[in-house]
């Protein structure tokens, strides 16, 4: 089904909240999946399995030129990564990284340039200059399964109602006809 | 902010100040909301409204069709009239059917696209849409009035005066859905558009066309023409709930943007010298028409109707206080705002608003400023200290909190599985508080000032080793560069009233007449005494309308 923009950037961010992904990355993954959705619709299917936890906080090693970030979740290390290039450090290594797509949404929808070379389970990725701005929004295609399985997380997020929250509801739940 | 040319200005009034909940629920709309700058935006394109469409039956149901070209784009407010049984009919965004259900359009729809919405949209969120629907939207009558008018109409008389003037409306929107939701386009594809670009320009469109259908449908029904001084009080009803109190929340960035060209207004006509006499009259008649408009404010909520009272006790007090040697004085109007901490926060606030009605050469310009195109990020190359600073300088009010305490933590946000809406619970009573929304951004930041008060180095090594501290560090920088991005109270306390943060976003949507209906849910009323479809030649003088009734 098509989907707009706001739909998969706030379902993956509830997803993300759902599946126990600290506040500040869902945020940032729920912006490279808007990314995602417009230019890559396909590579949206990783979502579901990038929200797996635990999610280990990555470890960062500043070296003379080259930084190096240990760890292994993508949904973990884009942010440090785009933290890192927006710093100033024009070189990163990362190694073993689960779905790097998510790692160079992230960068672009940031407008961050990087060049990437895996070598083996080894994904070095170069500052270079300016991303192109992302592209307008118009809505995308996700499969049913992964939206299924994007919504299952979010569920995690949703508090079931009881007599007493439908009673304190948002109104006063009457009819209405003045 | 894109307004190059700056006039002179006063300094700003203080975020600590303006950003408390209690004054942004004493927010009253202003020459810079939304729907004024709607208005002056098609007023100064000379738009036309067309009504393409018109097939009802003689009950009013069916559909309708109303076409207008702004800003070199067509848009077409395709409307839908079904005949609803009275007990469906309520105010709650949970319902399931409505009066009337609407699509703004982008561009001219063909008969497909107009059948296809004319199937769609009164199901509202149970249907899908495309990226050619840019606002959905649907609105009960106020049967009371609606049935009145028609049957006034039918009968060859005029509508009771008072019953319109207490009303209000004929119709009540209980939602208006823009920026993608149920597959509608997202903003980002009107967003640079000339006209529609303002924030919720699309949606105030959308509201503007609902309620000259209301008029239509009225007296198409009825058989004759409402006289053109009702049909100009009768704005559009809106009854707005939880699920808009967390957008000032999520969209720090644009409550900054709003509350800083609102409050930037204010410094440049604090600054102004001196007052000629045209503006010093325009003051006087606007003050007048304020009294005029609190007398005719009548809601049943208690609380609600103490603080009009109260308004209406300072306002004669105030008015009386504009004497010709103030007016005629050294930079009035600052002294006229100086003064007003001696009023309540209501009347400091109406003061405010009435400040900026006359001076609109001096301050539309900043209505351009209201969007922003930026989000929030992260200064990585920032360290501790200086974010500990940060902390200090901005939210101490923040750590200052004990959370633990009952009375602070007393609720929780959450999102309802059974509607998906936004709701607050009591946490000492109600389950849920373990997955609660991440609304307690206070408790967030007195949580990163715990975790910070012993790192050294970077942001992004604290970062890296505390992730959980990622979004509250982002909405620290924010606000230190973005000083109106936050609420500056607990969202989590037992004082928290939802109907502050409503009101604050409804002012600048342009609202008034708030009628609140519990500290969580409000009736409002929008475009009373706005131009009709035929009037955009005179579209800028219906600040807090009154009825000549």
């Amino acid at each position: 089904m098509k989907r707009s923009i706001n739909e998969i950037s706030g379902m993956v961010l509830k997803a993300g909240r759902g599946a126990g992904l600290p506040l500040g990355h869902c945020e940032d993954l729920a912006l490279a999946a808007g990314y995602m959705a417009k230019t890559d619709p396909l590579s949206l299917d990783i979502l579901p399995r990038a929200l797996k936890a635990p999610f280990a906080a990555p470890r960062v090693d500043f070296q003379a030129d080259i930084t190096i970030v240990n760890g292994e979740q993508a949904v973990m290390v884009a942010p440090i990564v785009v933290d890192v290039l927006r710093a100033g450090h024009s070189v990163v290594s990362l190694a073993d990284i689960d779905h790097p797509q998510i790692i160079f949404a992230l960068c672009a929808a940031c407008q961050i340039g990087v060049m990437h070379e895996f070598s083996g389970t080894k994904l070095t990725l170069s500052r270079s200059g300016e991303a192109a701005a992302p592209p307008s929004p118009s809505p995308a295609t996700i499969a049913q399964s992964v939206w299924d399985a994007l919504d299952a997380l979010a569920q995690n997020t949703y508090v079931p109602a009881t007599e007493a929250s439908r009673l304190a509801g948002a109104g006063a739940g009457l009819t209405d006809n003045d | 902010m894109k307004d190059m040319d700056q006039p002179a200005q006063m300094p700003l009034r203080a975020p600590e100040t303006v950003m408390r909940l209690r004054r942004m629920g004493a927010a009253f709309p202003h020459r810079l909301s939304f729907l004024r700058t709607l208005m002056r935006n098609l007023a100064a394109e000379n738009v036309k409204v067309e009504r393409t469409v018109w097939e009802m039956d003689a009950g009013g149901f069916g559909h309708a069709v109303y076409q207008v070209r702004f800003g070199g784009f067509d848009y077409a407010l395709v409307a839908v009239s079904t005949d609803l049984p009275p007990d469906m009919r309520t105010d709650r965004v949970i319902a399931t059917a409505w009066d009337t259900a609407y699509v703004l359009y982008d561009g001219v729809p063909d008969q497909s696209e107009i059948d296809r919405i004319v199937a769609s949209a009164p199901h509202q969120e149970a249907s899908r849409y495309c990226e050619r629907d840019l606002v959905l939207s649907r609105a009960n009558k106020s049967v009371r009035l609606f049935d009145h008018v028609v049957k006034s109409l039918q009968a060859g008389q005029q509508p009771d005066r008072d019953l319109v003037q207490s009303t209000g409306y004929l119709m009540r929107t209980t939602a208006v859905y823009g920026n993608g939701k149920f597959g509608i386009a997202d903003r980002g594809r009107i967003q640079d558009r000339p006209g529609l670009g303002g924030p919720f320009m699309a949606e105030m469109l959308t509201v503007w066309l609902i309620r000259g259908f209301t008029h239509d449908l009225a007296e198409f029904v009825g058989g004759a023409p409402l006289d053109l001084d009702l049909k100009r009080h009768l704005g559009i009803g809106n009854s707005t709930g939880l699920g808009m109190a967390p957008f000032l929340v999520n969209h720090p960035m644009l409550l900054d943007a709003w509350m800083h060209v609102r409050e930037t207004a204010l410094a440049r006509v604090r600054a102004i010298d001196a007052l000629s006499p045209d503006q010093i009259e325009r003051i006087y008649t606007l003050v007048t028409r304020v009294a005029d408009h609190i007398a005719q404010w009548k809601v049943p909520d208690e609380i609600a109707a103490e603080r009009i009272a109260t308004l209406a006790r300072e306002w004669p007090v105030f008015a009386a206080s504009l004497t010709p040697e103030l007016m005629l004085g050294s930079k009035p109007i600052h002294a006229i705002v100086n003064a007003s901490d001696q009023w309540s926060v209501d009347t400091q606030e109406l003061i405010v608003a009435l400040m900026l009605e006359p001076f609109g050469e001096l301050i539309d310009g900043l209505a351009d400023c209201m969007a922003t195109p930026f989000s929030p990020k992260i200064d990585p190359t920032m360290d501790c200290a200086a974010l500990r600073q940060h902390i200090q300088t901005d939210w101490q009010w923040a750590c200052d909190i004990e959370y633990s305490a009952p009375d602070q933590c007393a609720q929780f946000w959450y999102v309802s599985e059974e509607k998906l809406e936004p709701r607050l619970g009591n946490r000492h009573e109600e389950d849920g508080a373990d997955i609660e929304s991440p609304l307690d951004i206070a408790r967030q930041v007195k949580s990163l000032s715990h975790a910070l008060s012993d790192w050294n180095g970077s942001v992004i090594t604290f970062l890296a080793a505390h992730p959980e501290h990622r979004s509250a560090v982002r909405r620290v920088q924010t606000l230190a560069q973005y000083p109106y991005a936050e609420i500056r109270d607990n969202l989590i306390s037992d004082q928290c009233l939802p109907i502050d943060m409503l009101r604050c976003k409804l002012s600048f949507f342009g609202a008034a007449k708030f009628d609140p209906k519990s500290d969580r849910w409000t009736r409002i009323t929008l475009a009373q005494g706005a131009p009709l479809f035929d009037e955009l030649d005179n579209a800028d003088d219906w600040w807090l309308p009154v009825s000549g009734l």
